[in-house]
């Protein structure tokens, strides 16, 4: 296997496979930083290019574009509170409170490096145990999927910290959101008027543009008008520190963890993994009150959960066959595409390949990391640019995203909706990050919950029955309920106290 | 991005070319095919393999662009081509028995009849999966299991209920005598995620297309049980038929092309006769091979006749199982 695996280094670093490498990451991250463009579009676009390479540079172009928009999709949640892909939403949090104190470098370095640490540990679990581990993919099924998914939406209860009815009334209007389209279980079309644009349901960028950038650049413009804007803080130093590293080390290993574990369930996907890592850093970190008023740990963590996802997206579908979420059955349509088929007998059939794109993704991690140096420097000066400038040129890039989504008037104009109620919902201190979320599982939750209930022809008890789906459903009351119960038993104690002292 | 570019290049080319001597038709400037799906599913490669087999052969001289113009399985597209390019003799889209789902269950306003069915160059067969150590060893075991309990076999497919691997389903139930809306059987989003399901034993029998079964087949992870088809697979020819197992079901995959409507009469021969001579090629046979399509095909009136057929037989179906009303 060693063998193989310096083969396909061999490969990998031959001058042109790194060139592209190269040019790869770099228009991959440059893709990433727009919104609107994340790594399922940006690698559709790419699909006709690599139908004229050979095939292992068509695969490290298509592994080294995907690696870089994971990388890129970070930089505009920290520099303007936009997230660029929906795996980024949860690294605003922090990410842009530290750019406003002038951190943007280290957020943005941060994300670089806790990005590389995952994403190369999940090579690594590729390359040396990746079939055994990938087979726990199967023990998931609809039943289990649901419990997963609840569990995630359950943790959003406590992303805020501050009102808990709030962050539900945001996921109820996500999932709300996501039943608009072609229901795959009945075959009915819901809430589409007739119109074919809504048959696929409304995209993640559609509602994340208009709530995140739309309602930015109005708040930012109302607060320059009035004069109440906070002075952004002069950075003082670009690079993370020593001691900045060691701080967020730990956020680092768990978010890697978790992302690996979530990730590698077929659809489950990044943006499942950011959500539930972020809250399970909660729970298990040090001084956890400080995470949402720009600790680093709160970019460190998601940034990495979201690459350990994206990489363990690829171990099933390399060793197995199974194709993952979105951007993994694009790169299944490529693979094909080349004449690879996907399956259980791809190291044994195209073994030079599958090894040489293993070896580009180890490239491919070293090369962003290298890249991201320079950038970070680069990006972060964005924060010195006049808002005036800055904001309708995140208006104008923020519009095309959209359009290119599907060239449909009809996507903005739903950004111009969501652009209200984000508005609406900022003004009144609603957590905008539960809505997205609601909105991203919420067709996937209710296709699992439904698709159970067709196997057990309508009961109920299995989701209890199965083990899995029984201890994800435990974990997400407790999510939900124990902070309460906590809280209460404090106030209790505290009460009793005073009546004592008194 | 490009489209506005192209539709303003269609414009632009369609209206010179009606005038054009009917002998001497030839496609002027550049050719396009609008897969009505997003890079990498079956329209788009539909597209991309007519496209690059035609510029290869010298078939259409000139390029051929391929347009992913995505969006309610077909919907979107058909409604574009039927009211925005009205004789556009440069452009075909790609089309597949999806697209008669769209319009057998209403889903567009529009139908075979709004434009202008060209062509079908392949055919892909379906089939019923199950893991290799299943109990079920050959089709007639399910069919027995399914006379003594039609809900005791759980099926997994890759379309809603209503949509293509249902549709496999419903046909082998109805072949065996059983009623198919007592059939069991569970959607998921994509033949890769039934076959996951399947894998991982939450369902028991996956309905799929033979192409997404190959690499599980060729591991000998998975055990065909059957294809739907009155011939075997030419890929897998171990795979035994269902109507040779008892149960005739005849249900193939097409893929094809359709044209805009009010295209003259001569433009539409001339790429009558170059995708018939086309599909002839070797070079078309490789691409043919390599997609695991089989060799059937259907040009001019036959294909007409057989997609509106079809979406007849098809929205016939849809009623029995309570689709449509």
């Amino acid at each position: 296997m060693f063998d193989q695996l310096l083969n396909g280094f061999a490969t990998a670093l031959l001058p042109l496979n790194l060139l592209i490498a190269l040019c790869g990451c770099l228009v991959g991250t440059l893709i990433g930083v727009l919104p609107g463009l994340g790594p399922t579009a940006t690698l559709a676009m790419l699909i006709p290019l690599v139908f004229s390479m050979p095939p292992a540079t068509a695969l490290i172009l298509l592994t080294s574009v995907y690696y870089g928009s994971m990388y890129g999709g970070s930089t505009t949640s920290i520099l303007v509170n936009i997230p660029g892909e929906s795996a980024s939403v949860i690294t605003t949090i922090d990410g842009h409170k530290m750019a406003m104190q002038g951190r943007a470098g280290p957020a943005l370095a941060v994300a670089a490096i806790g990005s590389f640490i995952a994403g190369t540990f999940a090579v690594l679990m590729l390359t040396f145990v990746g079939a055994p581990i990938a087979r726990y993919a199967l023990l998931f099924g609809p039943a289990e999927f649901f419990a997963l998914m609840v569990f995630g939406l359950c943790t959003v209860a406590s992303l805020t910290g501050t009102n808990v009815t709030k962050s539900i009334i945001a996921t109820c209007l996500g999932l709300m959101i996501a039943t608009i389209g072609i229901d795959l279980v009945s075959g009915a079309a819901r809430f589409t008027f007739g119109n074919p644009f809504l048959q696929d349901g409304v995209d993640f960028v559609v509602v994340a543009i208009g709530m995140f950038a739309l309602t930015e650049v109005v708040i930012t413009a109302r607060e320059v008008h009035a004069g109440t804007r906070a002075q952004i803080v002069k950075a003082d130093k670009v690079w993370i520190s020593w001691s900045e590293f060691l701080y967020s080390l730990p956020a680092i290993v768990r978010g890697t963890v978790f992302g690996f574990v979530i990730g590698m369930l077929p659809g489950a996907g990044a943006t499942l993994s950011t959500f539930i890592a972020y809250n399970l850093e909660k729970r298990l970190c040090k001084n956890p009150e400080l995470l949402g008023t720009g600790d680093i740990r709160g970019v460190a963590n998601p940034e990495s959960a979201n690459n350990a996802a994206s990489g363990a997206s690829l171990v099933p579908l390399l060793t197995l066959g199974l194709p993952g979420g979105g951007a993994t059955a694009v790169m299944l349509g490529a693979l094909m595409m080349l004449d690879i088929t996907p399956g259980p007998l791809m190291f044994e059939k195209h073994g030079a390949i599958v090894w040489t794109l293993i070896a580009s993704m180890y490239v491919g991690n070293t090369l962003l990391l290298l890249l991201n140096w320079p950038l970070v420097n680069v990006f972060a000066r964005v924060m010195r640019i006049p808002p005036k400038f800055l904001m309708p040129t995140v208006l104008v890039i923020s519009t095309i995203g959209v359009w290119s989504l599907s060239y449909s008037a009809v996507d903005l104009v739903l950004t111009g909706a969501a652009g209200v109620l984000g508005y609406y919902m900022r003004v009144h201190k609603y957590p905008v990050e539960p809505l997205i979320l609601g909105l991203i599982l919420g067709g996937r939750l209710e296709q699992a919950y439904r698709q159970a209930l067709i196997i057990s022809a309508g009961s109920n008890m299995i989701f209890v029955e199965k083990p899995i789906s029984l201890g994800l459903l435990i974990g997400a009351a407790l999510f939900l309920f124990l902070p309460m119960l906590l809280k209460r038993s404090k106030q209790f104690v505290a009460a009793q106290e005073s009546a004592e002292a008194a | 991005m490009t489209r506005y570019v192209l539709i303003l290049a269609g414009v632009a080319l369609a209206g010179p070319m009606m005038a054009e001597p009917a002998a001497a038709w030839e496609p002027k400037g550049q050719g396009e095919c609008i897969a009505p799906a997003n890079p990498g599913g079956g329209w788009d490669i539909t597209c991309r393999t007519i496209s690059s087999v035609l510029q290869k052969t010298g078939g259409f001289k000139g390029s051929i662009y391929v347009t992913n113009m995505p969006g309610g399985s077909g919907a979107v597209a058909i409604a574009n081509v039927a009211t925005k390019r009205k004789g556009d003799t440069n452009l075909i889209v790609s089309a597949s028995n999806a697209l008669t789902f769209t319009v057998a269950l209403g889903r567009t306003p529009y139908t075979f009849k709004e434009v202008m069915p060209l062509a079908q160059v392949g055919a892909e067969l379906g089939g019923f999966f199950v893991t290799a150590d299943s109990k079920y060893k050959t089709l007639a075991d399910v069919t027995a299991a399914m006379k003594a309990d039609p809900k005791s076999v759980t099926f997994s497919g890759g379309s809603a209920p209503g949509g293509q691997d249902h549709m496999k389903v419903a046909l082998f139930a109805k072949a065996i005598g059983v009623e198919p809306t007592k059939v069991v059987y569970v959607p998921f989003q994509g033949g890769g995620e039934a076959l996951t399901s399947m894998l991982g034993g939450h369902t028991q029998v996956a309905a799929l297309d033979i192409s997404e079964a190959t690499g599980q087949l060729e591991a000998g992870k998975i055990r065909g049980l059957a294809v739907l088809s009155d011939k075997r697979s030419t890929k897998f020819p171990d795979i035994p038929t269902a109507t040779e197992q008892g149960a005739p079901v005849n249900y193939v995959i097409w893929r094809g092309y359709y044209m805009a409507p009010g295209v003259p009469k001569e433009a539409y021969d001339w790429w009558l006769e170059t995708i018939k001579k086309t599909v002839a090629t070797p070079e078309f046979a490789a691409e043919r091979e390599k997609l695991g399509w089989e060799p059937t095909t259907r040009f001019g009136d036959d294909f007409v006749k057989y997609v509106n057929d079809e979406a007849a037989q098809y929205k016939i179906l849809l009623k029995e199982l309570g689709f449509l009303k």
